[in-house]
């Protein structure tokens, strides 16, 4: 490798004309995006929808290309029985990668490709629905954390689980649950640096003190990341515990458990909001390490399944190529394009933006036609009203896994709650 | 307690193990690798692929992966690009190896794919055995990190002190420039460091996968405590780091039992650890000795007399000088940072509204990044916090316009009031520091803040962050473009003054020689404190800005690791040009845009990787693209104008105005800053 | 840099250097270096006969320490040639250098300061081919310094500065070089160590070996030397026989300052 500290004229002319070439390509590329127009993209033949998802990032992990390959099954078999009142629907995917800016970006270069309407399974959204909102698009998906799914002047937006309230109250269906386990003394850990995590694990443990269950360690300020678990392993040992729920990342709760295990603990009961898919079957060590952890989840039942869930399984498996429990991401995915699609048939038969908003409004129980474990209405006095995906108004389904497989608790019944009266 | 102390052994072990590899190949080739976490997760992932996507058996896999594949990419990483940094400048060193670990984990995403990883498998069998140590389970992945410290221990120290090859290491380390002299080809020795140093990466790597997990982010906190425990050892020694690794990793177990598990205090005190270590040793050294510098111990004062810009000079001083005096000087600095400026200022006419929005943020981007320019470029020290600062501005803003209701602006200018102070405080505090040390204590800092402010929940408002409305006048992303512009000009315009002004001549002075700037009577402290104050101050209200564009204050958009890559991507374009600051934000907000436009979601890769191969390519080229190109233009400009190119002036007399000037050479006149170039050694018979 | 210095091509060598550099001769042509961005030595022209002893004088900053770590390969030539022992070693990497038979004892020590005294010489020894030899060169390093032997583990920092230089020394000798470039050997030092610094180089001197004395301190140097160079401001600006540089040339060039004998 010869350096020299000499001038070289000859690299140098070359590097600044390869420079410039790049330059002149990169605006002439950014120039030529496609112009902006004000038709509100159902035009002929095909309907344009777009997606919002965390596909690539270290949200990748919970989301991922997983969701794309939901909506699309949703869709494509949509499109193979006709499309909606005979329009086929064109799909666009917008990778939020993981951040904020991203998904604001996401979301107007789904606005350049003039799309009729946005689903979104994405926890970043909450800067990025403004110009959505102001050019009057329809978003229909997942409210993770979004409080804007919550406010009643924003008509265009559409959350699956139904309206949103932020301060997570408190129902009383998680204490039932701890009940059912047999949990008398329960531990309750959260990230120290992730405000939610916190709220959640906070409301989880009142819920559970409502029912009368001991809180017999409380840690919320765990580092996020990286963190080896034989400390606290420890603690939750010498307090005399026998339930946990942990508000982290699935990763954490798997090695919670295994140490907490591995120090000689039995538990009655972990309850986990994540990991309820054909992944954690699959992989023997992720399997071996939940073994005993009751997961909750939005989703009916996949072993026994209603007819909303056979026909999302069948969708999956001919258009996704996916067996077994659908994922958190094809779920979402599928849900996310099965509510675009009932509020483009309440649109009638030549849809507009307005009256696919109208149409949806009027909706009072949607389910995605079984598939989720109890109703949402998306009628405009509800919004506001009402918690978050998992938090206790709605209903869910809890799941312990055992061996290899998972074993309802409750048989084929639902938990739904009622609000603790002077809870928090 | 005694529980604690064995589980505390475990992460210790590790810490110890990374320290090591990072002294090794400071002390023997002069570099403090950045990159060395990413080093360890790239190995442990492939380890991971072997084993677990591939199915290979354990011992087959860790032997490629960590035997053979860790050395081959220290190896690789040497020849490519570490060999290049010899004589490199602290600031490019630094960067360098930022870009590394900018560039590795997704060039791991990759190579390997993003399937995420739940749980990672170690080096022990499966399933795990579990044996009962004083009445504490441990695991056989646990007994086998001790196992790796207790036999890199003992091998380390019988090759270090008894075999050959140790004593080439050690001779090195004391001197490269006398490891030659006695004819010992130097190269070969720093191959086997090199390669040594990744080995311990990749162990620290695959041992640590079961424990904390396999994600990228997870290795910063190794990082933190790895550096934390190479500050105590003074970046020089060895037995003091691994010590002080094992210390942290037995202090954070403990303190987990000590203190009450749910109050805000263990919140906050567990992951300061090792920031709360290194602060108490550079306190010590510094009441000790009076000031702490890396300088202290490396090479001999032979090395440091044949590398020709002596100790502590960062690369290039004053842009190229043409003749025809300060008026002129001023003027041609300023004709391409005016047709950049022009050049951007029409763009929001001409594009599209998506590209626009790219483009108001990457203007906010690049008043951030000439804080940047102001205390690397200008002042020439290496800060890795300016992110930090651009947080501050922003959350401070946010708080004022939100929820006192303040004018929109004037909480943006009140962003940057609240950040300079802090930059000052800081500024004062590093002041006896010698470079590297600052690049460290800024990076803590940064880390710090991270844990204790950013995540407070008034700020970060349950993940949305607090909003923040644009002025009424500047709704649309055109006006609130040139809103952002008019930021920019003003404070490049004041940088530009500042750097032709007698502060500028006598800032430079200080960064070529702060000897000799002393002996000349520069005021070097009262000099770099402002500095950092100042751009502190400026980082604070590009951050502000950057809260104003988005539509809210997202701490999480101003964490110290994702500021690492918004250095690698100025480094690229040139940290002393004020032209290139705008480029480099513009192209920061505008090229993953392009991605994601042009190029299917498996693309999104690749702008990280770009910004980090861009701070790799320092190595090479350590002004940046945009000076290196500019001069080139400008000179193609001048010869077709008639005019010859700016020369190079050569001066007959010797100057040796460096610190460690040898006994014999007494003082000669101080040195002009002239353009900045390097001389190289070759290690080969070849010549430069 | 201004010119490229063309490769060595050893085909068509002038015959004259490689004639006059023969037997662990030096013959510098027209060398210039660099030191950062200031020119250091300009065209400097100088010649040592093999067998023979060069006094290198001049003043403070005038470039000796220069010349003897551009021969060395310490640092880079960016004109002119450095033959030596029949070879153009021009851009030669330093250990390359050494290996030829080229030793240069830098000025402040050319020890490791770091490490004891055995393990100095022990990395001085390396390149000896079999183990025998190299324990043979240990034995006669310390028959030539028995000091050396009395304080083998001690650090080589540790030492006084006679006893460094003598390691220094005892490094160099041991192991047979060609051509030994002494860089102010005996600065610093009491008059007793001059000696035995002086007597160390012309023993070896008295083996054929070609001494470079490179000294601020003239009458000692010129009375050792066969030949004297006296280099001002990166240039040679006298050479001749040693016997000629009378007190006029010394004046005129170094000034009244000449140092102690």
């Amino acid at each position: 490798m010869r350096l020299t500290a000499g001038s070289h004229h000859g690299r140098t002319g070359h590097r600044v004309a390869s420079a410039i070439a790049i330059l002149g390509l990169a605006v002439a590329a950014a120039a030529c995006g496609s112009p902006s127009s004000s038709t509100s993209g159902a035009t002929g033949a095909t309907i344009k929808l777009g997606l919002v998802s965390s596909i690539t990032g270290p949200l990748a992990s919970t989301f991922g290309p997983d969701v794309e390959a939901g909506f699309n099954a949703r869709v494509s078999r949509e499109n193979d029985a006709g499309g909606v009142n005979g329009r086929k629907l064109e799909v666009t995917v917008a990778d939020d990668t993981s951040t904020a800016p991203g998904a604001v970006t996401a979301v107007q270069n789904l606005m350049r490709q003039d799309v009729f309407a946005v689903g979104s399974w994405s926890a970043l959204m909450f800067n990025a629905y403004k110009p959505l909102n102001q050019a009057g698009i329809p978003l229909v998906g997942g409210a993770f954390g979004a409080p804007q799914f919550g406010d009643p002047s924003l008509t265009n937006q559409f959350s699956v689980f139904g309206p949103l309230d932020p301060a997570f109250p408190v129902y009383d269906s998680y204490g039932k649950l701890l009940k059912s386990l047999g949990v008398t003394k329960l531990a309750s850990l959260g990230y120290g640096t992730v405000p939610s995590s916190k709220n959640s694990a906070t409301a989880f443990a009142a819920s559970a003190k409502a029912a009368g269950i001991a809180i017999c360690y409380e840690n919320y300020g765990l580092p996020s990341g990286g963190v080896d678990f034989t400390p606290v392993a420890l603690a939750i040992k010498n307090a005399g515990c026998d339930g946990i729920y942990a508000s982290m990342v699935s990763s954490s709760q798997l090695a919670l458990a295994q140490s907490v295990r591995d120090s000689g603990v039995t538990l009655k009961g972990m309850v986990s909001t994540q990991g309820y898919e054909q992944r954690t079957l699959d992989d023997p060590r992720v399997r071996e390490a939940a073994q005993g952890i009751t997961f909750v989840n939005p989703m009916s039942l996949v072993a026994e399944p209603n007819a909303g869930m056979k026909t999302m399984l069948g969708d999956l498996q001919k258009y996704a190529n996916s067996t077994g429990i659908p994922s958190f991401g094809e779920f979402g995915g599928w849900l996310t394009a099965d509510a675009l699609i009932a509020g483009l048939e309440a649109a009638g038969a030549n849809p507009t933006r307005e009256s696919f908003i109208d149409g949806l409004r009027k909706v009072s129980d949607y389910d995605a036609g079984g598939v989720l474990a109890g109703p949402t209405d998306f009628t405009v006095g509800q919004i506001g009203k009402g918690d978050s995906i998992l938090s206790g108004s709605r209903c869910w389904f809890a799941l312990t896994l055992v061996g290899d497989s998972f074993t309802p608790v409750n048989g084929t019944t639902p938990f739904c709650g009622d609000p603790v009266a002077g809870a928090k | 307690m005694i529980q604690y102390v064995i589980a505390g052994l475990v992460l210790g072990g590790i810490y110890a193990i990374a320290s090591a590899g990072l002294v090794v190949t400071y002390r023997a080739a002069g570099i403090l690798n950045f990159g060395f976490g990413a080093m360890a997760y790239l190995i442990a992932r492939f380890y991971y692929f072997l084993h677990s996507q591939l199915g290979w058996g354990i011992v087959p896999a860790a032997l490629v992966a960590v035997v053979l594949a860790g050395p081959l990419l220290g190896t690789g990483l040497y020849f490519g690009l570490f060999r290049l940094l010899r004589l490199s400048s602290p600031l490019v060193k630094v960067v360098v190896t930022i870009g590394v670990s900018v560039c590795i984990p997704p060039l791991a995403a990759v190579l390997f794919g993003t399937e995420p990883i739940l749980r990672a498998p170690g080096l022990a069998p499966e399933p795990v055995q579990v044996f009962l140590v004083a009445g504490v389970p441990v695991t056989m992945d646990q007994l086998i990190v001790y196992a790796a410290v207790i036999v890199v221990l003992v091998v380390g120290a019988f090759v270090l002190l008894r075999t050959d090859i140790g004593l080439r290491v050690r001779a090195m380390v004391d001197s490269p420039a006398m490891t030659s002299l006695s004819g010992t080809n130097p190269r070969w020795v720093a191959v086997g460091v090199w390669a040594t140093s990744a080995f311990l990466a990749g162990l620290a790597g695959v041992l640590s996968a079961p424990i904390i997990g396999l994600a990228p982010t997870d290795y910063t906190l190794l990082m933190a405590a790895a550096f934390a425990a190479v500050i105590a050892g003074r970046l020089c020694n060895l037995p003091m780091a691994m010590a002080v690794g094992f210390g942290m990793g037995i202090l954070s177990s403990v303190l987990q039992f000590l203190l009450p598990p749910g109050s805000a205090l263990t919140a906050a005190v567990v992951p300061s650890v090792p920031f709360a270590v290194a602060a108490i040793f550079l306190v010590y050294n510094l009441l000790r000795w009076g000031s702490v510098d890396e300088n202290d111990g490396v090479g001999g004062a032979l090395d440091l007399a044949i590398t020709p810009q002596g100790a502590e000079s960062l690369t290039g001083t004053a842009t190229s000088a043409p003749p025809g005096g300060a008026a002129r000087r001023r003027w041609s600095g300023a004709i391409p940072s005016g047709a950049v400026l022009v050049v951007v200022a029409l763009l929001p006419l001409v594009l599209p509204n998506f590209w626009v929005g790219l483009l108001v943020a990457g203007i906010a981007y690049a008043v951030v990044f000439l804080s940047i320019t102001l205390v690397s470029g200008e002042g020439g020290m290496i800060w890795l916090c300016q992110v930090t600062f651009a947080g501050i501005g922003a959350i401070t803003s946010a708080q004022l316009a939100s929820v006192y209701d303040w004018p929109v602006l004037l909480a943006v200018l009140a962003g940057g009031a609240i950040a300079a102070p802090v930059g000052l405080l800081i500024g004062v505090l590093t002041i006896r520091l010698g470079d590297l040390y600052v690049a460290l204590v800024t990076l803590t800092f940064g880390l710090l803040m991270d844990h204790l402010v950013f995540s407070r929940d008034v700020f970060v408002n349950g993940g949305l962050g607090v909003p923040v409305d644009r002025p009424t006048f500047a709704t649309d992303d055109q006006t609130m473009t040139y809103v952002g512009l008019a930021v920019f000009v003003v404070v490049a315009a004041a940088i530009l003054n500042l750097r032709h002004s007698t502060t500028g001549l006598a800032l430079g002075a200080v960064r070529t020689s702060p000897a000799g700037a002393k002996t000349v009577g520069v005021p070097v402290v009262r000099m770099k404190v402002v500095v950092t104050g100042l751009a502190a101050g400026v980082a604070g209200i590009g951050g502000a800005l950057l809260a104003v564009v988005a539509g809210s204050a997202l701490p999480e958009n101003f964490l110290t690791l994702g500021g690492m890559v918004w250095l690698a991507v100025l480094v690229t374009a040139g940290f002393r040009s004020v032209a290139a600051a705008l480029i480099a934000g513009v192209a920061f907000a505008v090229v993953p845009g392009l991605v994601l436009v042009n190029l299917s979601a498996s693309w999104n890769q690749l702008p990280p990787i770009l910004f980090g191969l861009g701070a790799i390519a320092l190595a090479k080229n350590p002004e940046g693209f945009v000076l290196q190109n500019g001069r080139a233009l400008r000179d193609m400009a001048m010869r077709s104008i008639g005019r010859s190119p700016a020369g190079h002036p050569r001066h007959p007399a010797m100057t040796t105005a460096s610190r460690a000037a040898p006994v014999a050479e007494g003082p000669g006149p101080v040195r002009v800053a002239t353009e900045g170039r390097r001389s190289v050694l070759t290690e080969t018979g070849e010549r430069p | 840099m201004t010119s490229a210095v063309t490769p060595a091509d050893h085909d068509h060598a002038e015959p004259d250097a490689v004639a006059r550099s023969a037997d662990g001769g030096l013959l510098v042509e027209g060398l210039g270096v660099d030191y950062g961005q200031s020119r250091a030595l300009f065209g400097l022209d100088l010649a040592a006969r093999g067998g023979s002893a060069l006094a290198v004088l001049g003043p403070n900053g005038a470039g000796k320490s220069t010349l003897g770590r551009a021969v060395a390969g310490l640092v880079p030539v960016c004109s002119g040639r450095v033959w030596f022992d029949g070879q153009d070693i021009t851009g030669w990497a330093a250990h390359r250098v050494r290996r030829a038979g080229l030793a240069y004892i830098p000025e402040g020590r050319g020890i490791f300061p770091g490490l004891s005294v055995l393990d100095n010489l022990r990395m001085a020894v390396r390149q000896l081919p079999s183990k025998k030899a190299r324990e043979t060169a240990i034995d006669a390093a310390y028959g030539l310094f028995p000091v050396l032997e009395q304080r083998r583990d001690q650090r080589a920092g540790s030492l006084s500065g006679g006893e460094q230089q003598m390691l220094a020394l005892g490094r160099v000798l041991v192991v047979g070089p060609k051509l030994i470039v002494a860089d102010e050997m005996s600065l610093g030092l009491a008059p007793l160590m001059v000696n035995a610094v002086f007597d160390g180089l012309a023993t070896a001197r008295e083996d054929g070996v070609t001494v470079v004395l490179i000294e601020q301190f003239v009458h000692r140097a010129l009375a050792f030397a066969d030949d004297c160079a006296v280099i001002s401001r990166g240039q040679v600006t006298w050479s001749g026989p040693a016997a000629e540089a009378g007190p006029q040339v010394l004046e005129q060039y170094l000034g009244a300052a000449a140092g102690p004998a």
